[in-house]
């Protein structure tokens, strides 16, 4: 097991739970690896305070007094707030599991665990956060460069990225060639691909490549 | 006994020849002496001889012919002469003869019933079933008559004095005996046991004061060492002073006791088994209640290595570490405690109980349970409520049975409308506690709840409310069911107060 101690984490993690000894200790133990802790009684408390700055991770109690820390997940899940999940309990069966685990736990860990794996726990959700966090950025980016397109361009682009050549584009749109080249400078200019490579993962990711278009049978 | 009979028949033969004899020698003396007194009346002691004979018509016969030879005798001597003072001689011997007899007869008539009285006396004291023997205690009576206590050696003079006069068969049976003449002459020094000690100091303080008739329970060993157990009715005869002869029944009651000690331990047992279900139930909740303190635990002691081990160790984070290591571990400790003094099996103790802080205690170990199944708890305890005497464990067991009961009759019901109401009131003379949920009520007639192996569960034994009922009743109170006005059923009991259950037991 890699000793987490060794490397300070960065980010918070939220802990819901209704024994103030077990947040307790969470709390402790997060802080002594460096990490920022909130700490919640129950799910309506963590929602009320909103979700933390930054990477971050949820410890969750499945059993939790008027609720299930099973359902909370489902219902964070359903509403689009995709915080990694750890869920903690004091006696878990494969079912209960199952069910965590399908709905996108990062781990399941039954009371008493383990230091090292809790760490390892929410060493690895953070991450998961992060890139999380991270893709959430270039998406953001990639539709930003992709509204400045103008509709030509755009029809250029789902056009180019499904395989078709200069000539084909320019015909098909009863367009001269240079017209179309000009267009498509332009459109890898604001897009900021470097190559045609980049330009057809782009619209991979936008969606907006023309699926009825095939180089090969017009 | 044959050469004794014949001793009596001659000694009897005797009798009556030196009766007629008598009787003759007096009528010789009356003819033929000139003694001008009344010779006849000696003819009484003819009479007064013949009684001994135990015969009524004897006497009237001897009476008879006495007359007739006192009147023959006037004839001889006096015939023909005018009535004077012979005559009247005559008369007043045949008074003393006729008033002699009929004396003489109804002694004997009276003597006869005395008899027959003591003979059947005798035969129901020997023929009994059960044990019977009379003692002397003059001696004890002699020593404590001067208004002395029955201290220890008195007691003991006491049983070293007090012989047995007279015993029967079954008396020597009870202890150990064959013949009852073992027992006769002797006391009952060889099977006294402390027990028998302090009851005789008893007795005797009993008997000083006055009373004739006294019933004490003790202990006896038998001739082989065997403990027996009697209950023992000495009676003083109103007419016998001085304790020359007390009476002395018993009944060998070892049996019933020993009954009695076995149908109690199965009760115990069973409680003791009524009471592991019930935990049994609640495995998983106590399961949790354990788990909970013990993850918080080292989840703390890891965390403070943690803090050590930092580039700058953190004393205060350690410190505060360590502080909770020894609260968490405390509270699991207390956790067990709890369940291990439910779990134990012991005699019934009589503890000093706060039904108050148990009632408390009892809500907050079924308190997660009760949370899982989404019941609300609703408890009132007054603050001046009196101690209770009783085992403070089987209290608790009736508490957590009568709980969990409601918590499953309100298995049917929303889940917000599932209270439990838990209410202590003091009332006169005792405390009454109400467990009422807000299920669905008692289908049938609630008394049928408390028969054994009766239920409605599906799993059940049938056993809880009964040996509730039982605990309950050995406390001296009452348990009871009925259907709550405002919906759901209701259990309450009863218990009185301390002083009272003491005067009660």
């Amino acid at each position: 097991m890699t000793d987490v101690l060794e490397t300070i984490l960065d980010g918070c993690v939220c802990v819901i739970d209704d024994d103030a000894e077990i947040r307790g200790s969470l709390d402790s133990l997060f802080r002594s690896a460096g990490l920022a802790v909130a700490l919640h009684d129950s799910p309506e408390a963590f929602l009320t305070a909103g979700p933390p700055k930054g990477p971050a991770c949820l410890v969750l109690d499945v059993r939790l007094p008027g609720t299930n820390g099973l359902d909370f997940q489902e219902r964070l899940a359903s509403e689009g707030k995709d915080i990694p999940v750890i869920l903690i309990t004091g006696h878990g069966d494969i079912p209960m599991t199952v069910r965590g685990m399908k709905m996108g736990a990062v781990d399941f860990l039954p009371k008493p665990f383990s230091d090292d794996q809790m760490l390892a726990a929410v060493a690895t959700a953070l991450a998961k956060d992060r890139e999380r966090q991270a893709g959430a950025q270039s998406d953001a980016k990639l539709k930003d460069c992709y509204a400045r397109l103008t509709p030509r361009e755009r029809e250029v682009l789902g056009l180019v990225v499904a395989g078709l050549m200069n000539k084909q584009v320019a015909a098909r749109m009863e367009l001269s060639e240079i017209t179309v080249k000009i267009h498509r400078g332009n459109v890898m200019r604001k897009m900021e691909a470097q190559s045609l490579a980049d330009l057809v993962r782009m619209a991979e990711l936008l969606g907006v490549r023309d699926e009825k278009v095939q180089r090969f049978n017009i | 006994m044959g050469q004794e009979a014949e001793r009596r028949r001659l000694a009897a033969q005797a009798q009556s020849v030196a009766t007629v004899l008598l009787a003759l020698g007096i009528f010789a003396l009356d003819v033929l002496s000139p003694l001008q007194g009344a010779v006849a009346v000696l003819y009484t002691t003819v009479v007064l001889l013949a009684t001994r004979a135990h015969s009524r018509e004897l006497t009237l016969s001897a009476g008879f012919v006495c007359a007739l030879l006192a009147v023959a005798g006037y004839f001889i001597s006096h015939d023909g002469e005018a009535l004077g003072s012979p005559a009247v001689r005559l008369a007043v011997s045949l008074v003393a003869i006729a008033i002699t007899t009929l004396v003489s007869v109804r002694h004997q008539v009276a003597a006869e019933h005395r008899r027959l009285a003591d003979q059947r006396y005798r035969a129901i004291f020997n023929a009994a079933g059960f044990p019977i023997w009379e003692g002397d205690w003059s001696q004890a009576f002699a020593l404590l008559q001067g208004g002395r206590t029955p201290d220890a050696e008195a007691i003991d003079l006491a049983a070293r004095t007090a012989t047995i006069c007279d015993a029967n068969n079954a008396a020597a049976a009870l202890f150990g005996l064959t013949r009852r003449e073992e027992l006769v002459g002797g006391t009952l020094l060889p099977f006294h046991t402390p027990a028998a000690e302090a009851t005789l100091g008893r007795i005797l303080e009993a008997m000083i004061a006055g009373e004739t008739e006294i019933e004490e329970e003790t202990r006896f060993v038998t001739a082989q060492g065997e403990p027996v157990d009697v209950l023992l009715r000495v009676t003083l005869p109103p007419q016998r002073k001085e304790w020359k002869q007390v009476l002395v029944m018993a009944l060998d009651v070892t049996e019933r006791n020993q009954t009695n000690a076995r149908l109690a331990q199965a009760q115990a047992q069973l409680t003791h088994v009524s009471r592991i279900t019930t935990l049994g139930q609640l495995a998983a909740s106590i399961a949790h209640e354990v788990n909970q303190p013990l993850s918080a635990l080292i989840t703390y002691a890891k965390s403070g290595k943690r803090w050590l081990a930092r580039e700058a160790p953190d004393a205060a984070e350690v410190s505060d570490c360590l502080d909770h290591v020894v609260s968490n571990g405390t509270r699991a400790a207390d956790v067990i405690a709890r369940i291990r003094a439910l779990a134990r099996r012991a005699d019934p103790r009589q503890d000093a109980i706060d039904l108050g802080s148990l009632v408390a205690e009892t809500v907050e170990l079924l308190r997660r349970d009760l949370n899982t199944h989404d019941v609300t708890v609703a408890v009132t305890i007054p603050d001046d409520l009196p101690p209770l005497v009783g085992d403070r464990v089987q209290m608790q067991q009736v508490l957590m049975n009568l709980m969990l009961n409601a918590e499953q009759a309100m298995a049917q019901v929303t889940p917000d409308a599932r209270v439990l109401h838990v209410d202590v009131v003091s009332e006169s003379g005792g405390v009454a506690v109400h467990v009422r949920d807000s299920g669905s009520g008692i289908a049938v007639e609630p008394e049928s709840l408390f028969s054994p192996f009766f239920t409605t569960k599906a799993d059940g034994m049938g056993m809880g409310l009964s040996i509730c009922r039982s605990i309950i009743e050995s406390h001296g109170g009452t348990l009871g069911a009925a259907n709550h006005p405002e919906g759901g059923a209701v259990f309450s009991f009863r218990l009185p107060v301390a002083g009272q259950l003491e005067s009660a037991a």
